[in-house]
């Protein structure tokens, strides 16, 4: 089949490279189309549902939407999880599916479902699905501020959510822009508790008469011979002034106008979020992307609508427009790792120049670079890949990679065609280069095919890691495929038209070559003599290796370099929104003294329709950096000195990345690699159990950052209704609640329009009436008909308590979770003395139950797979190479490169970073492939030369097919080496934080093991080998032969 | 004048707690507690109530949280239902903490608490507003 491959593109010359031109084309026209993202599709199909009920309790808000809500979307088709987190004012409900289930049919049919229990959710309560995004959606923070302080930030807020908002959510692609900071306009009537008891009303029965205060609607049509009138009822408010105009009844026969009741006012709505930019109050729009936008294409877009909308702006009112870009870092990062790609083709030319001292062999392998790269782009747009770090990282990783088929092949092509120029009666060119292909196709597939056996359990992967990992696997086996076809079809025929007609076809080897070959004799002199000893040599210093491994601290991913960072920042619960807000802008004006510091964004809190159920007690910055004379260690550690001073003692901060941190949210949910969650139904009895957990496990070692989950308490005062107290005076408990919630807390009854926008108008009671608990006791809840008030105090227990600030369900149950993290002892020990312990001590009540999970638990599964299939791909491999070599032996002897190149990848591991991150894996992986081409291409070789040139099994033989493959195996190595050393000396560098400890791994484990392979192969073959390679010869005689 | 002091000392212990349960004015629990229940000051040191259906364990602290020696065998103190005259309750030693067990508490909506430690020489009064809604 490849014979006839090589044989039909060496037939077929033009129509082969009109093909690759073709290709050439073509793959750079798509590549131009890849859609460019920081990383691969992460999103596990997900359905955010947001219930907002203003001013209710996290108790209150669990039971009355929570529970309903989490019951009915449960049991629909590929759920995975239902998590939900019940805050005051807002429940978000998270439904997990399994990962390739259709996300628009799953949000169909959450939706169906809402759509039945609506009638069961309290009046207020419409849940909501959020637009379809992620975390790493999130790709602009914009900012709105005004230079002078008194600007009203009603008319900010007006301006960044009625006009810039608009214009971004018109921007296809753009599936939300969050709004948070500033003031909504509201219109509030504020009633008068003694001038509606004087005319007998309720609040209640006011906000019912306000239900309709601005409507209008159809009077159907008038008719008068053929013509027709529509007729219009309009009762529609057009300003605010005239609503206290409004009549709301009477009282003896006299009108009631809402002014006598009540006051009417413009003024900011309450709200549970606030924002400032740079250190000023103002509004913070967050933008998110859909799944499918690129965003490249989309923020370019989003500037281009901000450079035209800021010309509109009022005076004095600045808009910052990257507060935080996601696609400053994708840019920075391609840019990066494109400029590691150019310098390894740079490098991979120099040294295919310096072995081979010929433009035109240099050239034809050099063409296995684009094309192969052009080739696997046209993969990417049939396979819907993208551009991202992982794909260009695969490439990064297989370009030293990519020329090695090519090597081999115009090496042999090369040097064959020398040696026929020296034979009396040279033979045809064709024939020459057909069979000098021929003869290495075998060694160039195997290879090729180990590459990606040993990538197998990459893609077998589970969960967000391998969503993560896979593409690099991808990337990397497609080019390598891709190189092996043009390793077979276009290179044969660009060494006819470049070598076959050359005078410059070598008959002898190069200056460079014939000292390299003239050491390695002395060395294969040498060392054939003594095979134990290099064996053994070679058997200690792995051994010495091994030991190194424990000593070395384990990480998911190595740090990125975002060029940004990230401080979130939380007071005790409790605090007010105004002080929260105060103590925030205190913090910002700390951090904008940091010189490195470009611009700042905060939010505290929460805003509408947020999917994020932030309390106000909770700020987070986005803080965009300049590049300076220090790491980003140094400045890091400034920033988090300077918040850490402005910060009370009792406060939990933590200062991390943008990207790095929606990471960590999308890899585990929590940040922790271990986490114990407790399930039960009673929130007392979960934070007692959970804080004997915590307390049982604290003492382990190798525990660090030991923490429980939410549900800290904060102030409440409540309201609880007595009924025999209500029986007394006849009122109905629904009543009393509806007063109350209007009195205090307020209700929308109706919108008005205003030019194009509406405003919201809200009822509730003067504040004067509501100030301290003492006023709100001695408010009326009832009016008897004998015109007496009925005061709170009177039918109600009123008291000061404490409740949960977030209730966490997960599975229909509540839950709270302890989470930590280890460091100085391994994970899996320490784990499994904290099971001991708390078997030993925790004896939970009936109803409750705790489970292990975090990062940890994703890991083990990650790490149990990836472990089970290498163990079945290295079986795989084995058996290719005893089926191929028909040698339990040779498959044996090429499979020892791998543990030579795991030497000198483990030390340079130990003596760099010395953590074992995924990256570390994957590099491991892609190393054992790459190392055991060397023990292919060498014993192939000596196989061959048996074989075809009757040569005895001997040392001469040995040392001649050991220095005729000692140039390819050089050249091999070294392109793979060098091709990467712009990555090895990038480290941190945004991009390349992922491919630095994959190059690290892979140059030097290639060093030890090609060092190693040229003393150990010859030797040990030599030694053990001669049995097998004779039977293998027998067995195959016809093997590498071929004819044209 | 015995009988004097004996009847102030009386009277003040029954009319404090009373008076303090009608203002509920003290500070809201909202401190993560070692052992998860509810921390009040109680002068120079903590208290934390820990609620086990009608079982309440009572632990004492200083300022850092940290487990005090406490020398006496038991903590007298009383209940406060709402609308209703205080009832005393006692907490025995019990290792590490103080327990009470108090019939039907936990059906309550909610009750005061308040109990008179000593510690060394010094004597407080911690307050605890507890609620099961």
């Amino acid at each position: 089949m490849l014979d006839f491959i090589i044989k039909a593109s060496l037939r077929h010359r033009t129509l082969t490279l009109g093909f690759a031109a073709f290709c050439l084309i073509y793959g750079f026209i798509l590549s131009r189309q890849l859609s460019v993202d920081v990383f691969p599709d992460l999103n596990r199909p997900t359905v955010h549902i947001v219930t907002e009920l203003e001013g209710m309790a996290p108790e209150e808000i669990e039971v009355a939407v929570s529970r309903p809500v989490e019951t009915a979307v449960n049991g629909a088709p590929g759920i995975t999880r239902v998590y939900s987190s019940s805050a005051t004012g807002i429940s978000v409900v998270r439904v997990e599916f399994e990962w390739n289930t259709d996300l628009k049919s799953a949000r169909v049919n959450i939706a169906e479902r809402l759509g039945a229990i609506k009638s069961r959710l309290p009046h207020a309560a419409v849940p909501t699905l959020t637009p379809t995004s992620s975390i790493m959606g999130e790709i602009q923070m914009i900012g709105l501020s005004a230079d002078d302080p008194s600007f009203d930030l009603m008319k900010l807020r007006t301006i960044a959510e009625w006009e810039l908002r608009p214009i971004l959510l018109s921007i296809p692609g753009v599936a939300q822009a969050t709004v948070i900071g500033g003031d909504q306009e509201q219109v509030q009537i504020l009633m008068n508790p003694i001038e509606l008891q004087k005319r007998l009303m309720t609040p209640k029965d006011l906000a019912d008469r306000l239900v309709n205060l601005s409507s209008a609607t159809g009077g159907g049509f008038v008719t008068k011979g053929d013509k027709e009138w529509l007729i219009r009822n309009i009762g529609r408010v057009s300003n605010f002034e005239g609503i206290g105009e409004t009549p709301i009844g009477t009282h003896l026969g006299r009108p009631i106008l809402l002014k006598d009741v009540a006051s009417v006012q413009k003024a900011p709505a309450p709200k549970r979020g606030d924002a400032s930019v740079n250190g000023r109050l103002g509004v913070i729009l967050m933008v998110q992307k859909q799944n499918t936008a690129d965003t490249l294409v989309l923020t370019k877009e989003i500037d281009t609508r901000l450079a035209n909308f800021r010309k509109t702006l009022p005076q004095g009112v600045s808009l910052e427009g990257d507060l935080f870009k996601q696609s400053d870092f994708i840019e920075a990062a391609i840019g990066n790792v494109m400029e590691a790609l150019r310098d390894g083709t740079i490098i991979v030319t120099i040294i295919l120049f310096l072995f081979l001292l010929n433009i035109r062999t240099t050239l034809i392998t050099l063409t296995a670079i684009p094309l192969s790269l052009l080739i696997t782009a046209i993969a990417f747009h049939y396979l819907g890949i993208g551009i991202n770090t992982m794909t260009l990282g695969g490439l990064a990783v297989a370009i030293g990679e990519l020329v090695d088929d090519a090597i081999v092949d115009v090496e042999n092509v090369f040097r064959r065609l020398g040696e026929n120029k020296l034979k009396d009666k040279p033979e045809p060119i064709l024939r020459v280069i057909y069979k000098a292909s021929s003869e290495v196709r075998n060694s160039i597939v195997l290879a090729t095919v180990i590459v990606i056996l040993v990538f197998v359990p990459l893609f077998a992967l589970p969960g967000l890691e391998g969503r993560l990992f896979t593409p690099i696997g991808v990337a990397y086996v497609i080019s390598i495929l891709a190189s092996l076809v043009v390793s077979i079809t276009v290179t044969p025929v660009l060494c006819y038209f470049l070598l076959g007609k050359s005078k410059n076809v070598p008959e002898h080897d190069t200056v460079l070559v014939k000292i390299l070959k003239n050491i390695d004799r002395k060395v294969l002199n040498k060392t054939l003599e003594k095979p134990l000893i290099i064996l053994g040599f070679s058997l200690i210093l792995f051994l010495g290796v091994t030991t190194l491994i424990p000593l070395m601290g384990r990480d998911f991913l190595p740090p990125f370099n975002e060029g940004s960072a990230m401080v979130e920042a939380s007071v005790k619960a409790g605090i007010s929104l105004e002080a929260s807000s105060e103590l925030a802008m205190k913090i910002e004006r700390a951090i904008l003294t940091v010189p490195e510091v470009k611009s700042t964004g905060r939010r505290t809190g929460r805003a509408e329709e947020d999917d994020h159920a932030a309390g106000v007690n909770h700020s987070e910055w986005e803080v965009a950096l300049k590049r300076s004379d220090r790491t980003r260690e140094e400045v890091f550690n400034d920033i988090r000195a300077k918040v850490k001073a402005a910060l009370p003692p009792d406060a939990y901060f933590s200062l991390s990345q943008p990207i790095s941190h929606r990471l960590d949210h999308l890899l585990s949910g929590v940040k922790a690699q271990v986490a114990i969650k407790l399930f039960g139904p009673d929130l007392r009895v979960l934070r007692q159990q959970g804080a004997e957990v915590r307390n049982t496990i604290a003492e382990v070692k190798g525990i660090v950052d030991l923490q429980m989950e939410g549900q800290s308490l904060f102030p409440q005062y409540k309201i609880f209704l007595m009924r025999s107290d209500l029986g007394k005076y006849g009122i109905v408990p629904g009543d009393a609640i509806t007063s109350l919630e209007l009195m205090l807390q307020g209700m929308p009854v109706t919108r008005i329009v205003e030019q194009d926008r509406f405003v919201d108008v809200y009822v509730r009671l003067e504040e004067k009436f509501r100030r301290s608990i003492d006023d709100i006791k001695k408010l009326s809840v009832h009016v008897l008909p004998t015109g007496r008030p009925i005061r709170v105090e009177e039918v109600a227990d009123v008291f000061e308590t404490s409740g949960p600030n977030m209730i966490e369900r997960e599975n229909l149950r509540r839950r709270i979770a302890i989470s930590f993290n280890t460091a100085g002892r391994d994970i899996d020990s320490t784990v499994n003395e904290v099971k001991e312990r708390l078997a030993e001590s925790i004896k939970l009540p009936d109803g409750y139950s705790l489970e292990f999970d975090g990062q940890y638990e994703s890991q083990k599964t990650a790490i149990r797979m990836v472990t089970l299939l290498g163990a079945l791909s290295i079986l795989g491999i084995f058996l290719v190479l005893a089926i191929n070599f028909r040698s339990i032996f040779i498959a044996f002897q090429i499979m020892l490169n791998i543990p030579l190149a795991l030497i000198g990848a483990v030390l340079a591991v130990y003596f760099t970073d010395r953590t074992f991150s995924v990256a570390t894996l994957i590099a491991f992986i892609t190393l054992c492939g790459i190392s055991s081409r060397n023990g292919i291409m060498m014993i192939s070789h000596y196989l061959h030369l048996m074989k075809e040139e009757g040569e005895p099994f001997s040392k001469e033989m040995i040392i001649r097919g050991s220095l005729e493959r000692l140039v390819p195996v050089l050249m091999t190595a070294s392109t793979a080496m060098l091709a990467l050393t712009p990555l090895l000396f990038a480290k941190g560098e945004p991009g390349k934080e992922i491919l630095h400890p994959v190059a690290v791994v892979i140059v030097s484990g290639l060093l030890s093991s090609t060092i190693l392979d040229i003393l150990v192969t010859p030797a040990v073959f030599f030694r053990f080998g001669r049995k097998a390679a004779e039977r293998t010869v027998n067995r195959s005689n016809d093997e590498l032969e071929g004819s044209i | 004048m015995k009988t004097a002091i004996l009847m102030t000392t009386l009277v003040l212990s029954f009319t404090t707690p009373v008076l303090a349960s009608d203002d509920h004015n003290h500070e809201a629990a909202v401190e993560a507690a070692p052992h998860g229940g509810t921390l009040r000051n109680a002068g120079d040191h903590k208290a934390e109530i820990v609620i086990e259906g009608d079982k309440l364990k009572l632990y004492v602290y200083d300022k850092a949280l940290k487990p005090i020696k406490m020398e006496k065998a038991e903590l007298k103190g009383n209940v406060q239902f709402p609308k209703e005259k205080s009832k005393p309750i006692i907490f025995k030693k019990s290792g590490e903490f103080y327990e009470a067990l108090v019939k039907g508490i936990s059906k309550t909506h909610r009750y005061d608490m308040h109990v008179n430690l000593e510690i060394g020489s010094k004597k407080t009064l911690v307050d605890f507003g507890i609620d099961n809604i």
